[in-house]
C-alpha cells in the first residue's frame, strides 16, 4: 500500500473532506496512477485518508493511502494534475489505518495577542466551550492538549489530539480569542502529525 | 480567511482554484468576466459558458473570468468588509473588466442580474452607466426575447456564438483606444446581424402590446459546423460538488422532431452532428483531461443521434475499462433500446410523454403513441429496471379532463405493465411530475394562452389523489412561479420597469422554488400598472409580437402553419423523414439529412 502526504493551502483550504476525497480521486485518474477500485455495487477506488480537517484550515501534512503498485515518478505524475493549493510531498510504502494511527497534529495558530495566552490552554480540566449543531457545548479537553509554546506575540505552536479522539483547533482559538478579547480574523496551519511520540513521516518510513 | 470559512457556508463557491483553469495571468488588453445568474453548483454546469470561457481564454490578450450569484451569507461577509462582488479568478472586481457577460439559460434569473450589478457597484440601466464601467452584455437562449431587460443590457448576443465572437474581441482590441463606449456599440450594432443594441432602437407599444418592433432585423447566430467548430476538449473540474459532477461531451445541436412546445427544437435549428468519430474523441480527451468517472452525452435527443451506435461501440469497452459510469439524458420513448443502456446501473428510467391521451400528444406533435411507450417499458423492465420517472405537462392548448385522466392512466398501465413482467417481488417505483405548460417566443404555441390558476389547480388535485392513491408519486410546479416565467418569455419592454422594483423588494433566486416568492412581482406589476392578463393571454397569429426583429431562421408563417395543424391535431414528421420547410432549407442549411452544412 502506497501512503502520500500532500498539502491543502490556498484555495483547496477551503474544500471540505468529503469534497478532496473525490478530488484526489480525480487527481490520481488523470495521472493514470491505477489504484485498484472496490469490488462493490458502487465501484470506488480503495483511498484511506488521514483524520479530516476543519475547513480553511490550512495543512501541509494530509497523508492518503492508496492500492496501488509502486512506481518512481509518482509524485510528478501526481502533481502535474493537482488543481490549486494542493500537491504531493512525500511517498511511503506501508500497510496502516491512516485514520487510526495519526492520531495528534501540530498546528500553528495566528491571531492578534494570541502568543501571550497560549500557556492558559495548560492549566489542568482546560475546558472549552462552543456551538454545536446550535447548542452550546462545555468541554473539558485538557488530555487532548499535549503542548502549548509561544512563538511570538501573535502565533503559536500547539499540539492536539485528532481523529478518533479529536480537538479541533478552530475552536480552541475561537475560545481563547474570546476569553481574552482577542479581535480580527485568525489563521491556522496544520504543520504535522504524529502516531503518539512519533512524527508520522518517521513513523511511515519504519519497516 | 478563516473568518469567511467561519460564516460562509462552501466559500470555496467564490473563489475557484478548479483543475484545468487557463491561464489567466497572461498580459491582457481585455478583460472579459462570464457571469451565470444562478449559484455557483448550477452556473458551472452550464457548457455554453464552458465553451466561451475557454474560447476567450484561447485568445491572445484576452483573459476571461467567472462570476456566479452568491448566497445570502457571502453578501453578508461583502457588505461587512465593504467588498465589491469580484470574479472567481483573481477576486477582480466587476467593475474593472471591459464586458461583464451574462450567460441566460432561463428566464427567472433575471433578478440574479440586478443582485449581482448591485453587489458588483455597477448601477443596472445602460443609461445610469452612461460612458463608464464595462458593457454589460446577455446571449444564451433567452436572447431570443430579452425585451423585458431591455434597459439593463448595452448589448444582446442572439445565437450560438463560436464564431462571431472572435471577431467582435478583435473588433475591441483595436477600436477601444479610438471610440466610445456609445461609439462600438453603434459599431458592433451595424457590422454584426446578430447583435442587437436594445437603446438604438425603439419599440412603440400601446398598453403592455408591441404596436411596431424594434428596426433591426437580427439573424440569431448559428454554427455551420460542429466538427471544424471551437470545441474544449478540457472541462473545469471543481473541487466540490456541482449539481452534476461529470464530463459532458455534446454530441448534436437542434432537435428533428418539432414538438410544438419546445423552443430548444426550434431555434437551435437545424440538426447538426458531430461526426462518430470526432464525438469519441471528444469524450476520450474530457475524461482524460478531468479525471471524472462519469460521462454524459448531451443533445436534446440523444438516441436521435445517428453516430450513437458507432460512437457506443467505441465508447462502451473504454467506458468499462476506465470505470467510467456513461449517462444518456434525452432518450425518446420511440427510439430507447434496452441496450443502449448496456453494462450500467439500471436504477431509473426517465421519459417524456408529455400528455396523457394520443390526441393531445398529436396536438404538441409528440410523435409517440402508447404502443411506443409499452414496448420500450417492456424492453426496459426486462433489462431489469425498477424505478421510472414520467413527465407530462398541465395547461397545454386543447387540454379537457379527459387528457389529464389520461395521465393517471397510463401511470396505471404502466405499472400493471411490470407487474405483469415480474409476477413476483417488490412493485415498480413510479413517479409522475408534471410542469405547467408556458408559450414561449419562436414556437407553433407562443400565440397560445398560460392556463388559468383555477383550472392547473383542479388539475393537479385531481392528480394528487388519485395517483397517491395507487402509490404512484406526483410532483408539480407551482402555479404562481410557472406564471412569472410566462410573463417573462413572453413579456416586452414594459415589464422592464417592474422586474427591477421585484428585484428591490426583494426577489432573488427565482428558479429556487423555496426561495421565490410571487408577491414581490406581484406588489412591482401592480405598482408599474403592467396587465399580466394580457401579457399571458391568448395573441392574434396577425398581431405584432415583441421578438418579432430577431429572426431564427425558421419563418412565422411555418409556426402558423404549426398552430394551425395543431388546433386539428395533425402531426408533422420528424425533418429526418422529409423536409417540412420550415424555412432553413430556403436559407441555404439542412441540404443533407445529416450534418447540415450550408452550402
Amino acid at each position: 500500500m502506497l501512503i502520500l502526504k500532500f498539502t491543502k493551502t490556498e484555495n483547496s483550504s477551503l474544500v471540505a473532506h468529503v469534497d478532496t476525497l473525490r478530488a484526489v480521486t480525480y487527481i490520481f485518474r488523470r495521472a493514470k496512477v491505477d489504484v485498484e477500485y472496490s469490488k462493490g455495487f458502487n465501484p470506488h477506488m480503495e483511498l484511506g485518508f488521514s483524520a479530516p480537517i476543519s475547513l480553511g484550515i490550512e495543512s501541509v501534512a494530509e497523508y492518503v493511502s492508496a492500492k496501488a503498485e509502486m512506481q518512481d515518478d509518482i509524485l510528478a505524475k501526481l502533481n502535474a494534475n493537482c488543481p490549486k493549493g494542493m500537491s504531493f510531498v512525500a511517498l511511503f510504502e506501508k500497510k496502516v489505518n491512516l485514520a487510526a494511527t495519526l492520531n495528534r497534529a501540530e498546528y500553528i495558530l495566528t491571531a492578534n495577542g494570541i502568543g501571550n495566552v497560549i500557556e492558559q490552554i495548560l492549566a489542568p480540566n482546560y475546558t472549552i466551550t462552543y456551538t454545536e449543531k446550535r447548542v452550546e457545548v462545555s468541554k473539558d479537553v485538557s488530555s487532548r492538549i499535549f503542548s502549548a509554546e509561544k512563538i511570538d506575540e501573535n502565533s503559536a505552536k500547539v499540539v492536539l489530539a485528532c481523529g478518533n479522539s479529536n480537538l479541533r483547533p478552530d475552536r480552541l482559538v475561537l475560545h481563547l480569542m474570546a476569553q481574552n478579547n482577542l479581535t480580527g480574523d485568525y489563521k491556522i496551519l496544520k504543520t504535522q502529525m504524529f502516531a503518539d511520540d512519533i512524527p508520522a513521516d518517521e513513523f511511515l518510513s519504519q519497516e | 480567511m478563516t473568518k469567511l470559512t467561519d460564516s460562509v457556508q462552501k466559500p470555496y463557491r467564490y473563489f475557484g482554484g478548479e483543475f484545468n483553469t487557463p491561464n489567466i495571468n497572461k498580459p491582457a488588453d481585455v478583460r472579459f468576466c462570464m457571469c451565470v445568474a444562478d449559484s455557483y453548483e448550477v452556473g458551472m454546469s452550464n457548457l455554453g459558458v464552458r465553451i466561451l470561457y475557454y474560447l476567450f481564454n484561447s485568445l491572445d490578450g484576452v483573459v476571461c473570468e467567472r462570476c456566479y450569484t452568491p448566497f445570502a451569507d457571502y453578501e453578508k461577509y461583502l457588505k461587512d468588509n465593504n467588498l465589491p462582488l469580484a470574479s472567481l479568478e483573481t477576486q477582480t472586481p466587476l467593475a474593472n473588466f471591459d464586458f461583464v457577460g451574462f450567460s441566460i439559460q432561463y428566464e427567472m434569473c433575471y433578478s440574479n442580474i440586478f443582485y449581482m450589478l448591485e453587489l458588483a457597484g455597477i448601477p443596472v440601466t445602460t443609461a445610469e452607466r452612461g460612458e463608464n464601467f464595462p458593457f454589460i452584455v446577455a446571449g444564451g437562449p433567452c436572447s431570443v426575447n430579452l425585451e423585458p431587460m431591455y434597459k439593463y443590457f448595452d448589448f444582446v448576443f442572439v445565437g450560438e456564438g463560436e464564431t462571431p465572437w472572435e471577431q467582435i474581441i478583435t473588433d475591441y482590441k483595436k477600436l477601444k483606444n479610438t471610440m466610445s463606449k456609445n461609439e462600438f456599440l453603434r459599431h458592433v450594432d451595424e457590422n454584426y446581424e446578430c447583435i442587437y443594441v436594445p437603446s438604438l432602437h425603439d419599440a412603440v407599444y400601446d398598453g403592455d402590446k408591441v404596436v411596431t418592433a424594434p428596426s433591426k432585423k437580427v439573424w440569431w447566430n448559428i454554427e455551420e459546423n460542429l466538427d471544424q467548430m471551437f470545441t474544449p476538449q478540457v472541462q473545469l473540474v471543481p473541487n466540490i460538488e456541482l449539481v452534476h459532477n461529470r464530463a459532458v461531451a455534446e454530441l448534436f445541436r437542434g432537435c428533428a422532431n418539432g414538438c410544438r412546445f419546445c423552443q430548444a427544437g426550434f431555434i437551435y435549428r437545424p440538426v447538426r452532428e458531430r461526426s462518430a468519430d470526432c464525438a469519441f474523441e471528444l469524450c476520450k480527451n474530457l475524461l482524460e483531461s478531468t479525471g471524472y468517472d462519469e460521462l454524459s452525452l448531451t443533445s436534446l435527443s440523444t438516441s436521435d443521434y445517428s453516430g450513437l451506435m458507432p460512437l457506443l461501440e467505441k465508447l462502451l469497452p473504454y467506458a468499462k475499462e476506465h470505470n467510467v459510469q456513461l449517462n444518456l439524458p434525452s432518450l425518446r420513448l420511440d427510439s430507447f433500446k434496452g441496450d443502449m443502456a448496456m453494462g450500467n446501473r439500471k436504477s431509473s428510467l426517465t421519459f417524456a410523454p408529455e400528455a396523457g391521451t394520443q390526441r393531445l400528444r398529436d396536438v404538441i406533435n409528440k410523435n409517440i403513441t402508447e404502443e411506443n411507450i409499452m414496448s420500450a417499458l417492456t424492453d426496459a423492465f426486462n433489462q431489469g429496471y425498477t424505478s421510472v420517472k414520467l413527465y407530462f405537462m398541465l395547461g397545454l392548448p386543447t387540454e379537457t379532463m379527459e387528457d389529464v385522466e389520461g395521465i393517471y392512466n397510463l401511470a396505471c398501465k404502466i405499472k400493471s405493465l411490470y407487474k405483469w413482467i415480474k409476477k413476483t417481488g417488490k412493485d415498480l417505483r413510479i413517479s409522475v411530475s408534471c410542469s405547467t405548460f408556458i408559450p414561449k417566443p419562436f414556437t407553433p404555441f407562443q400565440w397560445c394562452a398560460f392556463a388559468d390558476r383555477q383550472s392547473i389547480e383542479q388539475k393537479q388535485r385531481y392528480l394528487a389523489e388519485n395517483l397517491r392513491k395507487k402509490g404512484i408519486n406526483f410532483s408539480y410546479n407551482d402555479y404562481d412561479g410557472s406564471l412569472l416565467e410566462a410573463i417573462l418569455a413572453r413579456g416586452g419592454r414594459t415589464v422592464a420597469d417592474a422586474l427591477y422594483k421585484a428585484y428591490q423588494n426583494g426577489a432573488r433566486f427565482d428558479a429556487w422554488s423555496d426561495m421565490f416568492k410571487w408577491e414581490h412581482y406581484q406588489k412591482a406589476f401592480e405598482e408599474c400598472g403592467v396587465d399580466i392578463a394580457k401579457i399571458v393571454g391568448a395573441y392574434d397569429l396577425e398581431e405584432t409580437l415583441p421578438w418579432d426583429n430577431i429572426d431564427i431562421g425558421v419563418t412565422k408563417k411555418f409556426l402558423q402553419n404549426e398552430y394551425k395543424k395543431a388546433m386539428s391535431a395533425i402531426t408533422t414528421p420528424t425533418c429526418n423523414k422529409q423536409c417540412n420547410g420550415c424555412g432553413l432549407n430556403a436559407k441555404g442549411y439542412c441540404k443533407d439529412a445529416h450534418g447540415n452544412v450550408k452550402n
